[in-house]
């Protein structure tokens, strides 16, 4: 199993920023606002005793890893369905289009632990007294950290149908509803599993990171491996910290074997070449059961029936052909909408904006967030120098190579928020300037995807480019300069990518971290938005996730895109 | 109005593509052609000639500009049914197995699930792949495919099927064998099957299978001549009728590109407003290697030249324009004849060649000249690639307009006239790099 050359649509299509960029922003931002203003003006009555208890007993661990798995797996569930709808639609209409593709390409960089709270405050008003809103509102974040890329590749996919295709289903006129289950779907399969595969792997930070909801005067604690190591931490048990560790390495070894395993057995249907399909011994061992092959009979031939057009007739809708009817009145009306719409976010946001902070207060956070984004920079700038030459080193050697992939994935998708408590045990102790120390933290659990990207990138360094650069004899600078980094430019920009994305959100937990009763906090946007957090002052946590949001939409746009379209442009007859 | 037994009829078809705002470039005109009961009829000519384009319309597929398709006498609006197609790379879903596959075809028919396996099974025996029913397209060969492609085209029991280059992505071997097999389906004619329209670029193939061949010249597409094959014996190499069928192919085929030559007028250089032939230097320096000829006098026959290289008509017309184009060579009534200037190209040592490639550029190709032009009237002696594709644009659809920029820029990198810096997309004198 591997996730060679993956498809993940980190950078937006465009390099700039347009009209609907801001459109979308504003009605995002506006909707946070406005929550943030009424659920300051409820009054959530919580008992507090019913927020359940965490055992710090190891044998409860299987069953806290059970509940957190639980909960990704409903997220994927639901990320799956929110794909299927939105990324279909996005891909058909094209007035749909316009509004979702902005959409979710603003939302994947919005830092989804800042609202953990805020969705909370809304789940628990639906449900009072009890638990299930919170399992709510973490589930929600750990479908939001899994969606977009997903919604974006089933797109795409859709989008970039061969015209053969389209040919062929027109010719024999298959329906719409035909022509989706038969030639769209399958076509967009491998990059949405692959997608998948990656949101699972990614959003073991954001099970943990949501199992624990601070407010003011309570905190709610799923049970979960998440919550646990929350209450060793408050306990200061170093021990439990160590079972859960090992808990959680369990769970994602097991995990990768039961989820990713059947996915990528399944993937290999769509593949193109059959050599390098993967074959995983639990689908294989269901194939063979006779009550397994009996249950697959019946799935089908009760899907069978959703299929013939004869058995409902609204799913009959023959696709549109392409005509050339002139379309200029329709596209006036929109465009008089999009005027209107982007006139009244502005002024709802401006309202809103100065209604509850002041001028100096955004200057604060500005400042905060330009804490955060150099040391993001920073640290990248060290993981490069770092992780570069090793995994050209890793991947220049086959056998090495070999073993070190699994490792490495399996160490991406650890939530490294299970080891800060670890490294705050080493600050006190040694009286260290948090600042600085904390640092680490945020590129910690991210890091992997640079070294990942980088063995990928050199494995693929076609052969004959190797032996011709060792046949010419270049120096060792020689040979990185003009073969080895333009090789892996485009490997290495999309972990770069990756993990300052993921490096933002860190920032929310990594800045702010308590421990047996010390509370270590350095100074950005990430502890901003946690402290607003447990003060309840939810005007100023909107206003840091805006902060934040404007922060990395910006470097997004300005630095990634140009650079990625640069070097894919580039290096592409790579 | 006649009354015809023409089963497909295209009448007066034009197409256009928009370009930009304000100019259009003209793909048909003036296309008239029937297909008549029991007939196999091939559409011959050069890549880039719009007869797929021409399929398309005529299967429903996509709407002419002007003009009307008839079937049965009736105009259509959409595909029909009863008519099928054979797509030139298959379009085999590569997720479905072959008896899938072909089941696709009746995916919209009102029938019954059984009725769908029965007529799938048949059109997969009548093709030779029984046994292949639950294989996946990648676990066979393009021969393999192009034969599910056709179970698919024939499963819905059509009176037509049209062929978009059925078999030119196959090697020879299998292509052959892929033919005969066709014909034998359609001679045995125990479907409801009448006719086939078959859009190819080998004359061979045409020569092999049809009973009427259209020549379609390029630029706007038209139907050029018509041949009738009446061929009574064995289409075979050996049979000297075969021989003359695709002798007189060869020389129809010439004479449509000179008939171009001179309705273009261009008499001293090739506007810009004709479409260069995406050829490389390279191919006409091979093909002037393999003329093995020194001689100004020296005719070749282009048939026999073409099969004893194994050549696609395409390819071997396309390099022949460019020929006529440089004034390397005239293609007359099937034959070439070497000019003076193409003697001493073909002679030349590699840096004359070039000499000579760049005064033949700058004297007969007026795209050529446009561009020098225009980086010597520009203040620091460099232009935009967007320059001239604006230029270029104004005439063709952006695909081609971007085919024959790559084309010149390989030209006059060749000649040494101008060089071009794709980082920067811009184009100067000399490469100084």
């Amino acid at each position: 199993m591997n996730f060679e050359r993956f498809d993940r649509k980190l950078v937006s299509e465009y390099a700039s920023i347009n009209c609907w960029d801001i459109i979308v922003f504003s009605m995002i931002v506006g909707t946070f606002f406005s929550m943030a203003w009424s659920f300051s003006k409820f009054d959530i009555q919580i008992i507090a005793n019913q927020t359940n208890e965490i055992h710090l007993d190891p044998s409860y661990l299987p069953f806290y890893a059970f509940r957190s798995i639980l909960r990704m797996l409903i997220g994927l569930m639901l990320s799956i369905i929110f794909t299927l709808i939105f990324g279909t639609l996005a891909a058909k209409n094209p007035y749909a289009e316009r509004v979702i593709i902005p959409m979710v390409d603003i939302l994947q960089s919005v830092p989804i632990l800042g609202f953990l709270s805020f969705f909370s405050w809304g789940f628990l008003m639906f449900f009072p007294g009890s638990i299930i809103g919170a399992e709510c509102a973490a589930i929600f974040a750990i479908f939001t950290s899994q969606v977009w890329n997903m919604t974006l590749s089933l797109y795409q996919s859709i989008k970039s149908l061969p015209n053969s295709y389209h040919d062929l289903c027109n010719h024999y006129q298959l329906s719409q509803w035909q022509k989706f289950l038969r030639v769209e779907l399958p076509f967009a399969m491998p990059s949405l599993v692959m997608n998948m595969i990656l949101s699972l792997s990614s959003s073991w930070f954001f099970v943990v990171a949501s199992e624990v909801i601070n407010f003011q005067l309570f905190t709610i604690k799923l049970p979960g491996i998440g919550a646990y190591i929350q209450q060793a931490d408050d306990l200061g048990r170093v021990d439990a910290i160590g079972y859960a560790l090992f808990a959680m390495l369990c769970t994602i070894i097991i995990s990768n074997q039961l989820i990713f395993g059947p996915l990528f057995h399944w993937l290999g249907k769509f593949q193109e070449d059959k050599e390098s399909a993967y074959r995983s011994w639990l689908v294989i061992i269901f194939m063979k059961t006779a009550f397994f092959q009996k249950i697959g009979g019946f799935l089908k031939s009760f899907f069978s029936n959703f299929y013939y057009p004869s058995s409902l007739p609204l799913l009959k809708i023959q696709p549109r052909r392409i005509h050339t009817i002139k379309k200029e009145y329709k596209d006036f009306v929109w465009t008089v909408f999009e005027v209107v719409t982007l006139i009244i976010f502005c002024v709802i946001l401006s309202n809103q904006l100065l209604q509850y902070v002041t001028f100096t207060q955004c200057l604060v956070t500005m400042e905060l967030g330009f804490y955060t984004f150099t040391r993001i920079f920073v640290m990248l700038a060290i993981c490069l120098l770092i992780w570069v030459p090793i995994g050209v080193w890793i991947g220049l050697r086959p056998k090495v190579s070999k073993w070190t992939i699994p490792v490495v994935q399996i160490l991406a998708a650890f939530p490294v928020n299970l080891v800060y408590p670890l490294v705050t045990i080493l600050i006190i102790k040694y009286q260290l300037n948090p600042e600085i120390w904390v640092s680490p933290l945020i590129i910690l659990g991210t890091q992997w995807y640079i070294l990942f990207n980088v063995i990928a990138g050199t494995q693929n360094i076609p052969t004959d480019l190797k032996l011709a650069a060792r046949s010419l004899n270049l120096s060792r600078l020689g040979h990185w300069k003009s073969l080895i980094l333009p090789a892996i430019m485009p490997d290495l920009l999309t972990g770069i990518v990756t993990a300052a994305g993921g490096a933002w959100n860190a920032s929310i937990i990594a800045e702010y971290i308590t421990w047996n009763g010390n509370v270590i906090v350095a100074s950005g946007i990430g502890s901003f938005i946690t402290e607003a957090t447990y003060h309840n002052a939810f005007k100023l946590q909107a206003l840091g996730i805006l902060v934040m949001c404007c922060y990395v939409l910006l470097i997004n746009r300005l630095v990634w895109a140009p650079l990625y379209h640069f070097t894919t442009e580039r290096f592409k007859s790579l | 109005m006649r009354k015809t037994k023409a089963i497909l009829r295209a009448q007066g078809i034009k197409k256009v593509f928009k370009t930009n705002e304000n100019s259009d470039f003209l793909v048909l005109d003036h296309i008239d052609l029937s297909l008549n009961n029991g007939e196999i009829v091939a559409l011959l000519g050069k890549s880039g000639s719009g007869k797929s384009t021409l399929l398309r319309i005529l299967s429903g597929l996509s709407d002419p500009t002007h003009g009307t398709v008839y079937w049965d006498n009736q105009p259509i609006s959409g595909p029909i049914k009863g008519m099928s197609m054979v797509f030139q790379n298959f379009a085999l879903l590569p997720w479905l197995t072959v008896l899938q596959n072909v089941m696709l075809g009746l995916d919209s028919e009102p029938l019954t699930e059984q009725e769908r396996l029965t007529r799938a099974l048949k059109a997969i025996d009548d093709v030779g792949m029984d046994g292949f029913e639950s294989a996946y397209p990648r676990e066979l060969s393009g021969g393999m495919c192009q034969r599910v492609g056709l179970a698919r085209a024939l499963v819905i029991q059509p009176r037509v099927i049209l062929m978009d280059e059925p078999f030119s992505s196959l090697d020879i071997l299998t292509a052959e064998n892929l033919r005969a097999d066709l014909m034998d389906m359609w001679r045995k004619k125990e479907k409801a099957l009448e006719a086939i329209l078959l859009v190819t670029h080998n004359i061979e193939e045409a020569a092999l299978l049809a009973d009427r061949i259209l020549i379609f010249s390029s630029n706007p597409g038209q139907v050029a001549s018509e041949i009738k094959v009446d061929i009574t014996g064995l289409r075979d190499e050996s049979n000297p009728e075969f021989r003359m069928v695709v002798d007189k192919i060869y020389q129809h085929m010439s004479q449509t590109q000179q008939i171009q030559k001179k309705k273009g007028a261009f008499k001293k250089a090739t506007p810009i407003n004709h479409r260069l032939p995406s050829s490389s230097v390279s191919e006409v320096l091979g093909i002037l290697e393999a003329l093995e000829t020194n001689s100004v006098n020296e005719t070749i026959e282009l048939a026999t030249f073409g099969e004893e290289h194994g050549l696609d008509a395409d390819d071997l017309f396309a390099i022949m324009e460019v020929m006529e184009i440089l004034e390397f060579a005239h293609i007359r009534k099937g034959k070439i004849k070497l000019t003076s200037e193409g003697v001493s190209f073909s002679n030349a040592n590699i840096q004359m060649q070039k000499k000579i490639f760049a005064t033949q550029l700058l004297t007969h190709v007026e795209l050529a000249m446009y561009i020098v032009k225009k980086i010597n009237k520009a203040q620091n002696k460099i232009i935009e690639k967007d320059d001239i594709f604006k230029k270029l644009e104004t005439y063709f659809s952006e695909d081609v307009a971007e085919e024959i920029f790559l084309t010149i820029i390989e030209w006059g990198r060749y000649a040494e006239v101008f060089a071009y810096d794709a980082d920067l997309e811009q184009l100067t004198l000399e490469d100084v790099g």
